[in-house]
């Protein structure tokens, strides 16, 4: 049952951050070819940009974490006995780091809406994206301190490489 | 000094303890400023740093190119730049890893990032040179160095990371790219011939002689050049800029995907999932180091460090030689995102202070932080290599990459006493000088 | 004992307002305070532009330069000073923001958290493209401007221009490949972006379109901990007379941009009475969107308010 509602959330994260990531696409060419052809630029396409670029890194911390996803360099194997020092000490790692992020996230949130932050053209408030980082990073922070004590152990698969 | 060593101690030794690399740099960064300012200024600066590594229009360029060059991977350009390669030059002895290099170069002009080139490659020159009777020294090690160039020839997400960081015109070091990119290529050439003249064995006269198809050629590169062309002459030709190219990029890549029969609608959902998940990855690297790089800045090393450049009494050329040899003991251990984070912000001031151009010291990093992913013990095109192909011993990869290695420490020797080789193709399309 | 004062600073090494301003007035700072408050530049800039507000009301730097116009909302009020058709010197517009923002402006409060050392202006936005020189309102039809921020953007499309909402970095890119028709900048900073040859035709808007303010600001804790005489001193070396400084270097970066292009043949025209007339009937509802705002923050009469900062800046102007 949990873990049911465990994947439905993971899919909806990624199903948000892939959305975004069409969106980011559609908008970079609508204002392109409205800029060229049309003469009329998306004149919110820079401030909506920002916002669902942060929108996709955030939702996918917490699936990153969860599927080990963040680069880790592996080079030397650590020894059976020492595996759940290590679990703790990377889980914890995270965990205080994205915990940083949400409480700092959310204190800037609390001042931002007290300043009436908001973009310049659309006047999204910035509070709410601030919100929604705070939110996120806590979840993220939540998945690393679950693993620090050794949830998911089973299916910690290996972290695939890249940049 | 003392503060910053120790940071950068702890740091490496979490990274080492297999801690992710982005949150033992995030964590270390944000612990420094807590100790040398408080926690006050460090909550406002790990906010501060959150908002202004992450909401940031020009970044809009690294997902968009990566989905960019995993949607021309997945619709099988890979596969068909291979082939086209080999009809061409592939019937000499080893001519099938020196057309893995070529392919490699064309996919490289079509793809931002050197993982995606050399993972999409390695699936399709590997098993193919295996058949032929390749060894896998050659075989793997081909396909590992000319997975660096899909950073080095434009598109390219690292490039684009240096401009952002330096503000550097993104266009400029784009085309100050392509020249170094052609020596590379002949550079790798070189080093394919040189395994062969060594080791014979590692690559037999291939029996079968494909004929050359010119109408199937045509076919075959028609899109890779129609992408390149859209997006570097839509940038040259001022319909948009750099960081639009990548949107652009994308859509067209994704309308020739969709045109493509063998990608089902699914798949190319899997690689926006891939695209959006990998691009993540890379910003929570981009956070961890961001947050690090305040905790440098807050010491006050950079000063030290440029007193202690002024006070060696190194002329400008010997502080870059001493720069790069400090980027090849890092590129053996960091992968090249971090690397650049971390480096760029305390060497970038000293190169300009010398009065070098920043379109050239970027190539040059570029080109430096390339071999990184090729050198041992963390190479991540290496490590991309043992992914695709698992059945391949870690030690034939190595040993396969010395001679790409030499290939790539001469021209960095040449790239960086000759800025010309950068410099003429960007000072010819924009006209004016400086960056 | 000394007190350190740690700057973040964000101005390139030989930027006008650093080396002619800012790097003297902080050595002066030393020197008034008989070397009980010492000023240490760091490195780089801690945290980024817009950020710079947060960083000395928090602490993570002392001293900063910030532009309010960076985070929209925040400081409506100030905005008066960034209305069109204020002033296009900054000679005389830079000290008068300055003394205006004591006597009208600071009792709302605006910066709490961050004691300003000054308040200025640095150049005029004015309007440089490669098209066509801009005689009419008609002449703005089409043109693609990069827009630097909210109030010039609503003005460009008041004007019939297309803004295009980009980053200052981007300047020269979008110029040099043609992506954009044209630019709203300081005319100052048309050589610092190696804009000469790009941009054949300026227009002069007497009064300008829009101005920008600058802050120099320090954490108001640190300020506070400062003993009296020393605020005293540092005080009498800033407000106005340091704005007043850096006005006086931005009127010489302008002169010198516009004689720049003259020289090189481009055209450099300042716009018609006539065309000015018609701007301001264009580009009224730019006055009356910011009256609506400074009223919901508490202002009673921002009109009073902006008609007393043009009497004023005529009155300088006259001096001049
Ligand atoms: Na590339
Ligand atoms: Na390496």
């Amino acid at each position: 049952m949990a873990r049911a509602r465990e994947g439905r959330l993971e899919r909806a994260l990624t199903a948000v951050g892939t959305l975004s990531l069409l969106a980011l696409m559609a908008i970079v060419f609508i204002d392109v070819a409205g800029r060229n052809l049309l003469n009329s630029p998306l004149p919110w396409g820079t401030e909506v940009m920002e916002v669902l670029l942060g929108l996709m890194v955030f939702v996918f911390y917490p699936v990153l974490a969860r599927r080990h996803g963040h680069i880790v360099v592996d080079l030397v194997p650590l020894p059976r006995a020492a595996r759940a020092a290590q679990r703790l000490l990377a889980g914890g790692v995270g965990a205080a780091l994205f915990g940083v992020i949400a409480w700092t996230c959310g204190r800037q949130a609390i001042r931002s809406a007290g300043y009436g932050d908001a973009s310049a053209i659309l006047g999204i408030p910035t509070a709410w994206v601030l919100w929604g980082m705070a939110a996120l990073a806590g979840l993220s922070a939540l998945v690393f301190l679950a693993q620090a004590f050794g949830a998911w152990r089973d299916d910690a698969a290996c972290a695939d490489h890249g940049a | 000094m003392l503060a910053v060593s120790l940071g950068f101690l702890v740091a490496f030794a979490l990274i080492f303890l297999q801690v992710p690399i982005a949150t033992a740099l995030g964590l270390v960064g944000f612990g420094g400023v807590v100790v040398l300012n408080g926690w006050t200024p460090a909550l406002s600066m790990a906010a501060t740093i959150t908002r202004d590594s992450t909401l940031v229009y020009t970044l809009i360029v690294l997902p968009l190119f990566v989905l960019m060059g995993n949607l021309v991977a997945g619709a099988g350009i890979s596969g068909d730049l291979f082939r086209a390669a080999q009809t061409l030059i592939g019937r000499r002895r080893g001519g099938v890893a020196m057309a893995t290099v070529a392919a490699c170069g064309a996919f490289g002009a079509i793809c931002g990032s050197s993982v995606a080139t050399a993972a999409t490659m390695g699936k399709v020159a590997i098993p193919e040179m295996r058949r032929l009777g390749y060894g896998d020294r050659l075989a793997s090690a081909a396909v590992a160095a000319g997975g660096t160039l899909g950073i080095l020839i434009p598109p390219s997400v690292i490039m684009v990371v240096y401009g952002v960081a330096t503000q550097t015109h993104i266009g400029k070091l784009f085309a100050a790219g392509i020249v170094p990119g052609l020596i590379a290529v002949v550079g790798y050439l070189l080093a394919v011939r040189y395994l062969v003249w060594r080791d014979p064995a590692q690559a037999p006269v291939n029996s079968e002689r494909p004929a050359i198809d010119v109408p199937g050629l045509v076919r075959t590169l028609w899109p890779v050049v129609a992408i390149f062309g859209i997006v570097m002459g839509g940038i040259y030709g001022g319909l948009f800029t750099s960081v639009e190219a990548s949107g652009i990029g994308a859509t067209a890549a994704l309308l020739f995907a969709l045109t493509r029969h063998n990608l089902t609608l699914a798949q190319i959902r899997g690689i926006f999932v891939d695209s959006a998940s990998t691009s993540a990855m890379m910003f929570a690297i981009i956070l961890g180091a961001a947050l690090f790089g305040e905790f440098v800045n807050i010491t006050g090393v950079h000063e030290g460090l440029l007193a202690m450049v002024q006070g060696s009494g190194l002329s400008p050329f010997g502080v870059i030689l001493a720069m790069i040899a400090i980027y090849l003991v890092l590129g053996c251990v960091l992968e090249s995102l971090s690397m650049i984070l971390l480096t760029v912000p305390i060497f970038f001031p000293i190169v300009t202070a010398l009065g070098y151009d920043p379109v050239w010291f970027g190539v040059l990093i570029v080109v430096v932080v390339e071999i990184g992913l090729i050198t041992p013990p963390i190479g991540v095109n290496l490590f991309v290599i043992r992914s695709v192909t698992p059945d391949i011993a870690m030690g034939s990869i190595v040993r396969g990459v010395l001679p790409f290695i030499t290939a790539d420490l001469l021209r960095v020797l040449l790239i960086a006493s000759v800025p010309a080789l950068s410099l003429w193709l960007p000072n010819l399309l924009f006209k004016s000088t400086g960056g | 004992q000394t007190t350190v004062i740690k700057y973040s600073n964000w101005l390139p090494v030989g930027q006008a307002m650093r080396m002619e301003v800012i790097e003297p007035w902080i050595a002066e700072v030393e020197k008034v305070t008989a070397g009980r408050v010492k000023i240490d530049t760091l490195p780089k800039v801690v945290g980024t532009l817009p950020a710079q507000f947060d960083v000395a009301r928090d602490g993570q730097a002392d001293l900063v330069v910030f532009i309010p116009g960076y985070t929209p909302n925040r400081f409506d009020i100030l905005e008066a000073l960034q209305m069109p058709f204020v002033s296009d010197n900054p000679e005389v517009l830079a000290p008068l923001a300055d003394r205006f923002f004591r006597k009208h402006l600071a009792s709302y409060g605006e910066f709490k958290g961050v004691h300003p050392l000054s308040v200025y202006v640095v150049s005029p936005g004015q309007l440089f493209n490669n098209k066509r020189p801009l005689r009419s309102i008609a002449d703005f039809k089409g043109l693609k401007f990069r827009s630097p921020q909210p109030s010039a953007t609503q003005a460009l499309t008041l004007l019939g221009a297309v803004p295009v909402n980009k980053p200052v970095s981007e300047t020269y890119e979008l110029m040099s490949s043609g992506v954009l028709d044209g630019t709203l900048m300081p005319p100052e900073s048309i050589p610092a972006f190696k804009l000469n040859d790009l941009v054949p035709y300026a227009t002069i808007v007497p009064g300008a379109i829009y101005n920008t303010v600058l802050v120099l600001g320090i954490n108001e804790d640190k300020w506070k901990s400062l003993r009296a005489e020393d605020r005293e001193a540092i005080t009498r070396i800033s407000g106005d007379a340091f704005a007043a400084k850096i006005g006086a270097a931005y009127a010489k970066g302008d002169r010198a941009a516009f004689d720049g292009l003259r020289k090189a043949g481009k055209s450099v025209e300042t716009a018609s009475p006539a065309l000015v007339d018609e701007m301001k009937k264009v580009l009224a509802p730019v006055e009356k969107d910011w009256i609506e705002k400074a009223k919901k923050k508490g202002v009673a009469d921002p009109q009073k308010l902006l008609d007393e900062l043009r009497a004023e800046v005529a009155a300088a102007s006259r001096g001049k």
